[in-house]
């Protein structure tokens, strides 16, 4: 069987588990094209108005894949970790495009959900394959292989890499003098490793001298550790992962700055980028901006937002006081 | 006064093209501010027509810097030694003419910036997100709305006795909230007040949410020119807000400022004069079929050369033009700019 897989919503973190399985199988794997003009008009046009940017992208990806394959593959990925939460967009993604895309290519649908127990989740690829007709033995050994090709991708991100160079090819820039500092770039998956909606930003930051580190190369026990400073549990799993991410980078002075990437009308992001910007402003002072992304195409808007961001890190630095001995900000009001 | 070295800074808005000249100790020599109307190429060359009559001859223009979200087609038609954004350009404008300044309240025609300035540089920035709500465009929109010019629009609101409350979020709500005062029988003075704060809160709430504003506070760009709005953003805020006095050229001055700085570092310009745009500039945009981001590439052209291109997300047709050029001149035998 020919299945495709739409490279939107969390594709840059589990394609490899994904491919791994199907093709262990037995199936072949074909992959939407990357995000361009023509899938973000017809996954706008298609899907209902009120939906976020990541969501008209899903919509576009598998509208590109139609005729292309025997079915498209949709997670609905209801917790990805234990008594946590994922947006529940991602919830009713296969609902969404069953009633928004017509014709609607035939869906194969994986029930993902670790509320409970990882162990629990994995009974979702159990029903997926067993319903495409494999034994539970071939589908035990898939899920083995799955699973060791997703530990070693994982343990890749963790030593440095991220999806845009792991996944998508995107050649590791030399970068042509000497690096002038490092900035954490923070967003959601399917924004910052997308880099037609995220205007390339990646790429930017890179070719401004900076070495630029993700949330996926943040440990997670190292997240939760950050995390902790609050007094509610952040049930949010992503929002936790921007959060902690975001706050062990000030935390151990990893970075010089921090580049928060947001698309418009994100709920969750609305909670904890605010949370990480008033802990920033409060105790570490460190050159910080939030950019907002939607349906635009002009660059320039972002553009000038980075560049402004830029000017002021070299700006702070070269005036130099900004940094005492306890290596926190002097920026005090 | 003849042979003075001049600086040329220049601020391409949405609304409005912004020429300033100034001395290499800033002092302002010359400013223009001229509406874009959407012809943005033709109001720079009047601009720079009407520049080299005012100053006559005997200054020489040392150095060029553009900023503005135009700034890259100003810099293409005028091969500019600085291209800067529009925080950078406000913040070295400030901090040169008001140094004790610690916060720039800026509003244009589409953009809507606060820039934190600490220890004399820029510490903080933030812009207006997704949509245009409390910039510019929005007051130009309820006045003509009221039928009232809007270089009346800030006295009118002075003589306010009880301000209505206008709903401030967007545009749209403001518009139909506005409406159903008017039907009510508020006065129209009432009603533009109401639409100052309306702004004012927006802006605070937008752009300034989370800034620590603190005194001095400068407020420029074209909406500086109400006088109502300075009003209320003094009442919002509780503290004396200044108007420089060349609050609607500042980004220019900021721009020319830096481009003194690049050419005093470089000891040259690469600016062509201010004759440059006597030449025939045509400009031409088109969709890239090489992959399908289909890019919208524009093109600058002088007479047959072409001289900058730029939309493209992989870069190929904005780095393909020095090569390009240079290529062109083996052929031609045109001498470089």
């Amino acid at each position: 069987m020919k299945i495709g897989i739409p490279r939107a919503l969390l594709y840059p973190i589990f394609y490899p588990m994904w491919e791994t399985f199907f093709k262990e199988l037995g199936h072949s794997i074909v992959n939407s094209t990357r995000t361009n003009k023509r899938i973000l008009d017809s996954g706008a046009k298609a899907c209902v108005e009120d939906a976020c940017l990541p969501v008209k992208i899903m919509h576009g990806h598998v509208i590109d894949l139609i005729d292309r394959c025997d079915a498209v593959f949709i997670p609905r990925l209801i917790s990805i970790s234990q008594e946590e939460y994922i947006c529940p967009k991602f919830i009713g993604i296969p609902e969404m495009i069953k009633n928004s895309v017509k014709p609607c290519p035939s869906l194969i649908v994986l029930d993902y959900n670790a509320k409970k127990s990882t162990n629990m989740a994995y009974k979702g690829y159990y029903k997926l394959a067993s319903d495409l007709g494999s034994s539970k033995k071939d589908i035990k050994q898939a899920l083995e292989r799955a699973l060791g090709q997703q530990r070693a991708y994982e343990r890749a991100l963790l030593g440095g890499s991220n999806p845009l160079l792991a996944l998508e090819g995107l050649e590791t820039f030399s970068i042509r003098k000497e690096i002038k500092g490092t900035i954490g770039l923070i967003g959601h998956p399917y924004l910052i490793y997308d880099r037609y909606i995220s205007m390339d930003v990646y790429k930017k930051l890179i070719s401004h001298d900076y070495r630029v580190i993700v949330p996926e190369n943040i440990r997670p026990e190292a997240i939760e550790k950050a995390c902790s400073i609050y007094p509610k549990k952040l049930f949010w799993s992503y929002g936790k992962h921007l959060l902690g991410s975001g706050l062990y980078m000030l935390e151990q002075g990893l970075v010089d700055g921090l580049v928060l990437v947001t698309s418009f009308a994100c709920g969750i992001d609305s909670f904890v980028l605010e949370l990480l910007q008033r802990k920033n402003n409060r105790d570490y002072k460190k050159p910080l901006t939030i950019i907002t992304i939607d349906e635009h195409s002009g660059h320039a808007g972002f553009d000038t937002r980075l560049e402004a961001f830029i000017d002021m890190m070299e700006w702070r630095k070269e005036n130099g006081n900004n940094i005492s001995s306890h290596g926190k900000g002097l920026y005090i009001s | 006064m003849t042979g003075k070295d001049l600086y040329l800074g220049v601020d391409a808005g949405s609304v409005s093209i912004n020429l300033v000249l100034i001395d290499s100790r800033y002092r302002l020599i010359e400013k223009l501010y001229l509406r874009t109307q959407g012809r943005p190429i033709e109001v720079l060359k009047e601009g720079l027509e009407n520049l080299s009559q005012l100053i006559g001859p005997g200054f020489k223009i040392k150095g060029c810097g553009t900023t503005g979200s135009g700034r890259l087609l100003a810099s293409a038609l005028l091969s500019a030694d600085i291209v800067k954004n529009e925080i950078t350009a406000h913040g070295t404008a400030v901090l040169n003419f008001i140094p004790e300044a610690s916060t720039i309240l800026e509003i244009g025609g589409q953009d809507s910036k606060i820039i934190l300035l600490r220890n004399g540089v820029v510490s903080d920035f933030a812009m207006n997100t997704v949509c245009a709500a409390g910039t510019g465009s929005f007051l130009d929109r309820q006045a003509s709305r009221l039928g009232i010019a809007i270089e009346d629009f800030g006295s009118l609101s002075l003589k306010s006795t009880s301000p209505v409350r206008i709903a401030g979020r967007c545009a749209v709500f403001a518009e139909s909230d506005m409406i159903h005062k008017q039907q009510m029988g508020c006065s129209a003075e009432d009603i533009i007040k109401g639409l100052c704060d309306a702004l004012v809160r927006n802006y605070l709430n937008n752009v300034g949410k989370g800034k620590d504003i603190q005194p001095l506070i400068v407020f420029q760009g074209g909406v500086a020119a109400n006088i109502g709005i300075k009003k209320a953003f003094e009442e919002a805020l509780g503290q004396r807000i200044i108007v420089p006095d060349n609050f609607e050229v500042m980004g220019a001055i900021g721009a020319a400022i830096l481009a003194h700085r690049k050419a005093k570092a470089t000891g040259s310009t690469s600016f062509s004069g201010l004759a440059s745009l006597k030449k025939d500039f045509t400009t031409k945009s088109y969709e890239c079929h090489d992959c399908p981001n289909l890019c919208e590439i524009v093109e600058i052209r002088v007479g047959s050369k072409v001289k900058a291109k730029w939309g493209d997300r992989c870069g190929k047709w904005s780095s393909s033009i020095e090569s390009l050029n240079k290529e062109k001149e083996l052929n031609e035998g045109v001498p470089s700019a």
